[in-house]
């Protein structure tokens, strides 16, 4: 069974949490990425991806991380991306150094803390 | 006044009085409210003071007052006038309306009418279909003339009166009459229903006690050899009652068998009748009557009572009629077995032919089984009878003509040329037209149908063949010589008439239902099996050989999220019955799979169904679903024996994890499911106790043998897997019990794969379910195929998405499992790949050259092609 990406949000006081699951490519990466830009008020200060339950991942995918993180930047607000330790994912975002882009954590509370931090 | 209008006046008072007493509404009410009403209505119109109904007692001919209005004491005093005597009487004898003008100087047998006072009467006669069932009467305390018109409304409300006494009575007597009828269909419903002796003495005794609430029941035979009466069953009494034998004549029964007769002890205790036994019994009362077949005592129905009581005649009857169909049913009971023995023996003798058929290459199409039975039977006919030919002609649906169906001797020839016999004419016809004997010393004098009948033979004796009133055929037989047939040889020839009779209308009525059966289940199993994406299906349904069709069942179909539902079922109940149930569970099964549940839940669903269904159905049921994606199938069972898994592999396995109890057994039933792999060559086989199970074998040899056999044979096809189960395991006899299979063969694994798809990205998703599937046959890990995947759709993408833009355009991928322990993809499309556009692409190559260990990119005339090399862990250590 293919199960093609889908996104959910919910918030935390001022941090959006978009929680993406499934499958992410070249099919569904633009429209899964403006969903995600746009779910994200000026007034947030900034947006958790929690890739827990994402299948499958590819450079599309890293895409639109990466153009995502830009985005919050120049509004001046944080991107924080949860991904499970030692998954298949890991090792693609590693690959990309994703990490120099946005904080990679483990867990969602780590992820709205880090997008809370006074750094 | 105008004497028009004043006419017109009386015609329009005339029309409302008619329509006062036959007003529709009338027809609802009671008999007796009816009655009431209309001697009301009738003295409004009439302007009567009184009016009485008297009804006929055909018993003393008397007339009997039943109504009153203004005249209650006669009904009260249940005033009895003879037919012919004084006014009412008058009026019943001559059938019409009589006045009387003056009471008190007339002819009147009934004082009352005089006490009261009336001056003046008018009465008409009840009649019935030109009966006078009674008569009808007004009266009037005043002088009075009635008129013809009065004496016309009068007849009108007495002819209303008599139509709702003669509905009532026939209502009445219609009731009594269904009850008893129903009452004796009871009695012989079981007859047909049970053909065994044993099992149907057990069922008739039952009802025969609840028809006159006895409390004992004896039914007694006599012997082969007539001499004595044999205890054959009894209910609610010693075994010994009266002695397990009784000569004839001797004791109650024994007298009731000799004198042919019921008889009817109203008290044991002074009884002259009886055996010292039944003297010892607590008995009060007890009747007996005879059973009786063409005139002959074949036995006796005794019926008891601990309390004393009077046995009304109609009991007596009612027991009489009983015994008469259980002594039918008993005797179709006894020709129904030996007609089993002679259909076994057929079969047998048919087997030898069939032998010799096969081995000479004789055509012998034309004789089949019951003509074999027929012409066996017609052979002992013909030589008990000493005859030169017997024959059966069977009458065809309409029963407006007969055709030759066997014959034994000279007219042999006469059934192979089909010989037709209209009703009603030529010898056979005459029989079955009059439904009687018919016998024939010389053929010449009578009109005969067939010439071959006035050549060959001289004299004939023919019987209709007869069960409850519908004639079957004609038997008959004939000698060349000149021959009186005796009544002796016509009470034989009906004797073997009655067991042939019996003997064509089972099979036709087994034929019929067998028919009906196997139609509907036919009807009822998928016609083709859907294709399954990297499987192969196939199944096969084997009706049983056994009396009644099974109810076996099953089933595939797609489900909407790319899984499918497999289901076998066996329904518990045979024949039409059964394959009405399995059509239900089947199609209420798809619709609960369809609802998209698991398999534990549709087996609630369907177990609570079961529960509605009419009657006590238990079902077995294996539900399962498989993903052809992953080759996960999770099942869950309900009674049904487990699927079988068999392994490329391995040792095959018995799924016996998810079991509970079967439909419709338990109350609130509770099911549980459980998971499989069906790996690449791999086999799933659901099937029907009917192939592992059998009268002769315990299930648990037929389960070995079938695990024996999937040992050695993992790698055959479905279609040859069930082909050869059914052998190994039925071999080539028959089986009494239905067979059903269904085998799904997850395709082995290949070393190669090869896809292609058009160059558009909603392709992707799909492509890495193919991929994925066949990188887990070659081996490749979790972690490997991801990456595998990753690379893979890197390298799709850029042909979908750099190599060019119009439709129709497509691109290849292909897998191998190579040599040197590792898959090589090849990715290849017509077109040219272009640099990167935007910032945030080109991490495709980047991911590819990283997650692959060997990536290699050419660009030619022809397009693009991508070449990437993985090893794998499983494969390197292989």
């Amino acid at each position: 069974m293919t199960d093609m990406g889908s996104v959910s949000f919910e918030s935390d006081g001022d941090v959006v949490i978009a929680r993406l699951a499934g499958e992410v490519d070249l099919s569904n990466a633009a429209s899964l990425g403006d969903r995600l830009a746009a779910a994200v008020p000026n007034d947030a200060l900034g947006l958790v991806i929690d890739a827990s339950a994402t299948t499958y991942l590819d450079s599309s995918g890293v895409g639109l991380l990466f153009d995502l993180a830009s985005r919050l930047r120049r509004r001046q607000q944080r991107l924080a991306l949860v991904v499970p330790e030692r998954s298949s994912l890991m090792r693609v975002l590693g690959i990309v150094d994703a990490a120099s882009a946005m904080p990679i954590v483990a867990t969602l509370e780590d992820g709205v803390a880090r997008v809370r931090a006074d750094d | 006044v105008d004497p028009d209008e004043r006419q017109a006046a009386a015609s329009y008072e005339r029309l409302r009085h008619l329509q006062t007493i036959s007003e529709a509404a009338l027809a609802h009410l009671r008999f007796d409210d009816l009655i009431a009403e209309l001697l009301g209505r009738v003295t409004g119109v009439l302007s009567a003071d009184t009016a009485a109904v008297l009804l006929v007692d055909e018993a003393t001919n008397e007339l009997v007052a039943t109504a009153a209005k203004g005249l209650e004491e006669e009904v009260e005093a249940q005033v009895r006038i003879p037919v012919g005597r004084g006014f009412a009487g008058r009026i019943a004898a001559e059938r019409h309306a009589i006045a009387l003008d003056d009471v008190q100087h007339a002819d009147i047998f009934n004082p009352i009418l005089r006490e009261k006072g009336l001056q003046s009467m008018l009465g008409a006669p009840l009649l019935v279909q030109g009966g006078v069932i009674g008569v009808l009467h007004v009266g009037t305390l005043t002088p009075r003339t009635f008129t013809d018109d009065d004496a016309e409304l009068l007849q009108l409300a007495a002819d209303r009166i008599a139509l709702a006494v003669d509905h009532s009575r026939l209502y009445e007597s219609e009731r009594r009459a269904a009850e008893q009828l129903r009452r004796l269909e009871a009695v012989t419903e079981a007859a047909l229903a049970h053909l065994a002796l044993d099992d149907l003495l057990d069922v008739l005794m039952v009802r025969v006690r609840a028809l006159i609430g006895a409390d004992t029941v004896v039914v007694m035979l006599v012997e082969d050899d007539g001499g004595e009466l044999v205890t054959r069953a009894t209910l609610g009494a010693e075994p010994a009652l009266e002695g397990a034998r009784l000569a004839l004549g001797e004791g109650f029964s024994g007298t009731v068998a000799a004198e042919g007769r019921p008889l009817v002890i109203e008290d044991v205790r002074s009884s002259d009748l009886l055996t010292p036994r039944l003297r010892d019994t607590r008995l009060g009362s007890m009747i007996a009557v005879p059973l009786l077949v063409s005139g002959r005592v074949t036995g006796v129905l005794g019926l008891g009572t601990f309390e004393r009581r009077a046995f009304a005649e109609e009991d007596v009857d009612l027991i009489q009629r009983a015994g008469d169909r259980i002594a039918l049913a008993i005797e179709n009971s006894r020709l129904y077995e030996a007609e089993r023995q002679a259909r076994a023996d057929a079969e047998a003798a048919f087997e030898q032919i069939r032998r010799i058929e096969s081995i000479a290459e004789v055509a012998l199409h034309h004789i089949t089984l019951d003509d074999e039975i027929l012409e066996r039977l017609l052979t002992r006919v013909r030589d008990v009878l000493d005859a030169d030919t017997a024959a059966v002609f069977v009458a065809d649906e309409s029963s407006q003509t007969l055709v030759a169906r066997a014959a034994k001797g000279v007219e042999e020839g006469e059934v192979e040329r089909g010989v037709e016999v209209p009703v009603g004419r030529g010898f056979a016809g005459r029989v079955a037209e009059r439904r009687e004997p018919v016998v024939v010393t010389d053929v010449s004098t009578i009109e005969v149908v067939s010439p071959f009948l006035r050549e060959r033979i001289h004299s004939l004796a023919g019987v209709p063949l007869v069960v409850e009133d519908r004639m079957l055929g004609v038997l008959h037989v004939g000698t060349r010589e000149r021959r009186e047939f005796t009544a002796d040889d016509v009470a034989l020839l009906q004797l073997a008439a009655e067991r042939l009779a019996v003997a064509i209308d089972h099979s036709r009525l087994y034929a019929r239902e067998h028919f009906v059966a196997a139609t509907l289940q036919r009807s009822l199993l998928p016609d083709r099996l859907p294709e399954v994406p990297r499987a192969r299906v196939a199944s096969r349904y084997l009706p049983g050989e056994g009396e009644a069709v099974g109810g076996d069942w099953y089933d595939v179909m797609p489900l909407r999220d790319g899984t499918y539902a497999l289901a076998m079922g066996d329904v518990v109940s045979r024949g039409i019955r059964a394959a009405s149930v399995m059509g239900q569970l089947r199609n209420a099964l798809r619709a609960y799979a369809l609802e998209g549940h698991g398999p534990a839940k549709v087996l609630e669903q369907l177990d609570a169904m079961a529960h509605t269904l009419e009657g006590r159905e238990l079902a077995t049921v294996v539900y399962a679903v498989f993903d052809p994606s992953s080759g996960v199938v999770v099942y869950a069972i309900a009674g049904h024996p487990p699927p079988l898994l068999v392994r490329a592999e391995g040792a095959p396995v018995l799924l016996d994890e998810g079991r509970g109890p079967p439909l419709g057994a338990l109350i609130d039933s509770s099911f549980e499911q459980a998971q499989a792999v069906v790996r690449p060559g791999d086999t799933l086989l659901l099937y029907t106790d009917g192939l592992v199970e059998r009268r002769d074998r315990w299930i648990d040899e037929g389960l070995e043998q079938m695990l024996a056999y999937a040992r050695r044979s993992a790698e055959r096809a479905p279609d040859e897997l069930v082909e050869e189960l059914l052998a190994e395991l039925l071999g080539a006899g028959s089986t009494e019990d239905d067979v059903a299979l269904l085998a799904l063969r997850s395709d082995p694994a290949t070393a190669v794969l090869r896809l292609t798809l058009p160059a558009d990205p909603t392709v992707l998703g799909s492509m890495r379910q193919s991929l994925r599937r066949w990188l887990g046959t070659v081996g490749a890990d979790e972690d490997e195929a991801y990456d595998i995947l990753v690379a893979a759709t890197e390298a799709a993408a850029n042909a979908v998405e750099h190599a060019y833009g119009p439709a129709d355009a497509t691109f290849e991928l292909e897998g191998e499992a190579n040599g040197g322990g590792g898959v090589e993809l090849v990715i290849r499309d017509a077109g040219t790949w272009r640099p990167p556009r935007g910032r945030n692409r080109g991490r495709g190559t980047l991911l590819m050259q990283a997650l692959m260990d060997e990536f290699e990119v050419t660009t030619g005339d022809a397009g693009t092609i991508v070449r990437m090399a993985k090893r794998l862990a499983a494969r390197l250590a292989a």
